[in-house]
């Protein structure tokens, strides 16, 4: 009892550490995951070709690796390497932009283009089509991939211990070693489940205040 | 007095000429049928007449104000966007599959356009959403929402909603070839209503024995052009086109 409380206080640091990272990343990266979207749906291909292949890298390469790039790379360029979470944010926010404009993208595409005619047809202008007739329908279909990403989001907060943040995950894995004692990894399992099941809820209880239509 | 007035309209989609040379007046609280064979250009010329898509040539006047001219020189130029919108509000399209708004009940699908768009009150809106859904027979569904309809019940709210902006005409682009049979009666039986109080329309049709009772005149596509228009009665009984004769075997009119 007395080891889990002494090692319950840099656990909870470590999670809001996690936390933080978990926030801060949905905060950027959903508004330029849709810039990402617009950029990808882009009739003009210099716009939409960058941004693929910008996609691709992020989708297509490890986190971790990201992570480190985002992080070492201004080493080799101007000599200095620069705050450590602030380049795990960078890192997230990058990587999952690219897998929310996937998501965005494929809800928008999945409306139908007599969605948009009937709303024309009516004098809708375009800015009232998007976001009265076409958003409020995307944000019921891409709840259940956003619902996924957003808890896959809350498990990798534990790679930013690549590039030494503090968050829970490492926490753990000292308090463990320091311990000869898999238990603070144990804990730290509760607690990312514990929050991913508060995630879940969450996007339960938005799926069934959007169950009223089809 | 013209409410439609389109002239030597062109269109071709890659390379492919849809509508060929075509023109169509329009005057008020006249019925128009337009029929013909599939792939003629008919819902072209509806889209074309409802700023859906662009014309490549040719003329079209809406209530005395220019959509669309092309001078002498054959350069086609759209009028600027504000005369366009409101050229918009005095066309209404209504479609074969509807487009309901989903996300909005019935009652919203009515008067969201007419609070967003012409700025009416909301009590107003549905003043008038409420009038029209009783003229549709459909009081009782206010509140619903689109997936709780049948398909003749979704028709007649996208009828109301087109209503709702009080347009100068109305397009309905073949509004019961997605109906059984026994919900087509229904939308006929409201679009003649519509007729008796003498709403313009102009409906791609191939129900021929509606078209010859409410349509004052019949226009008969084929190919991308009008291969003939003229009093329904006549269209019906004695054309002048073998293609028509040759179309209407097809039908027991
Ligand atoms: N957006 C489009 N792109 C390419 N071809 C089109 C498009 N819309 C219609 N067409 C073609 O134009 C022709 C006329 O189509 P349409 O106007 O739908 O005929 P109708 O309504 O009389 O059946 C068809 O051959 C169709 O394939
Ligand atoms: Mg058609």
């Amino acid at each position: 009892m007395d080891f889990l409380q002494k090692i319950m206080k840099p656990m909870l640091e470590g999670t809001a550490v996690s936390l933080e990272i978990f926030f801060l990343t949905l905060l950027f990266a959903i508004p330029l995951g849709m810039v990402v979207a617009f950029g990808r749906m882009s009739k003009n291909r210099f716009v939409s070709k960058p941004v693929r292949a910008y996609q691709l890298i992020m989708r297509g390469t490890p986190l971790l690796l990201q992570l480190m790039i985002v992080f070492y790379a201004p080493y080799y360029i101007v000599g200095r390497t620069f705050d450590r979470f602030a380049s795990a944010i960078i890192a997230f926010v990058i990587n999952y932009a690219a897998y929310f404009a996937e998501i965005f993208r494929a809800g928008i595409e999945s409306i139908p283009q007599g969605q948009y005619e009937a709303a024309k047809v009516l004098g809708y202008s375009k800015s009232k089509t998007f976001f009265r007739i076409i958003v409020p329908q995307v944000v019921k279909r891409i709840l259940p991939p956003m619902g996924n990403e957003t808890m896959t989001l809350v498990k990798d907060t534990a790679l930013a211990q690549t590039i030494a943040v503090m968050e829970l995950f490492r926490v753990a894995t000292n308090a463990s070693s320091r311990a000869f004692s898999t238990i603070p990894l144990l804990v730290a399992g509760l607690i990312y489940f514990i929050l991913n099941y508060l995630v879940e809820k969450c996007y339960i209880k938005a799926e069934k205040k959007l169950d009223y239509y089809k | 007095m013209p409410v439609i007035e389109a002239k030597s309209v062109y269109k071709s989609f890659d390379g492919i000429t849809v509508l060929k040379d075509v023109s169509l007046n329009v005057n008020e609280g006249e019925v128009v049928a337009i029929i013909g064979p599939s792939g003629s250009g008919k819902s072209t010329l509806l889209r074309c007449l409802n700023q859906l898509i662009n014309i490549d040539s040719g003329s079209i006047n809406v209530c005395s104000m220019s959509m669309v001219n092309t001078d002498e020189k054959g350069t086609c130029k759209y009028a600027d966007k504000a005369s366009l919108h409101k050229i918009q509000l005095k066309t209404g399209l209504v479609f074969q599959n509807f487009h309901l708004f989903p996300h909005f009940s019935v009652l919203k699908n009515i008067t969201d356009a007419p609070m967003q768009i012409l700025k009416m009150t909301k009590q107003e809106a549905q003043n008038k959403a409420y009038e029209l859904l009783e003229k549709m027979n459909l009081s009782d569904k206010a509140n619903a929402y689109p997936y709780q309809l049948s398909g003749g019940q979704a028709q007649r709210v996208s009828i109301a909603r087109a209503l709702a902006l009080s347009p100068a005409v109305l397009f309905f682009d073949e509004p019961t070839s997605a109906l059984d049979p026994e919900l087509t009666v229904e939308i006929l039986r409201v679009i003649k209503n519509l007729a008796k109080e003498k709403m313009t329309m102009v409906v791609v049709t191939h129900e021929m024995s509606f078209a010859r009772d409410v349509a004052d005149r019949v226009v008969f596509m084929d190919n991308g052009t009008v291969i003939e228009e003229g009093a329904a009665e006549k269209i019906f009984t004695n054309p002048s086109s073998e293609r028509i004769k040759q179309f209407l075997q097809h039908f027991s009119v």
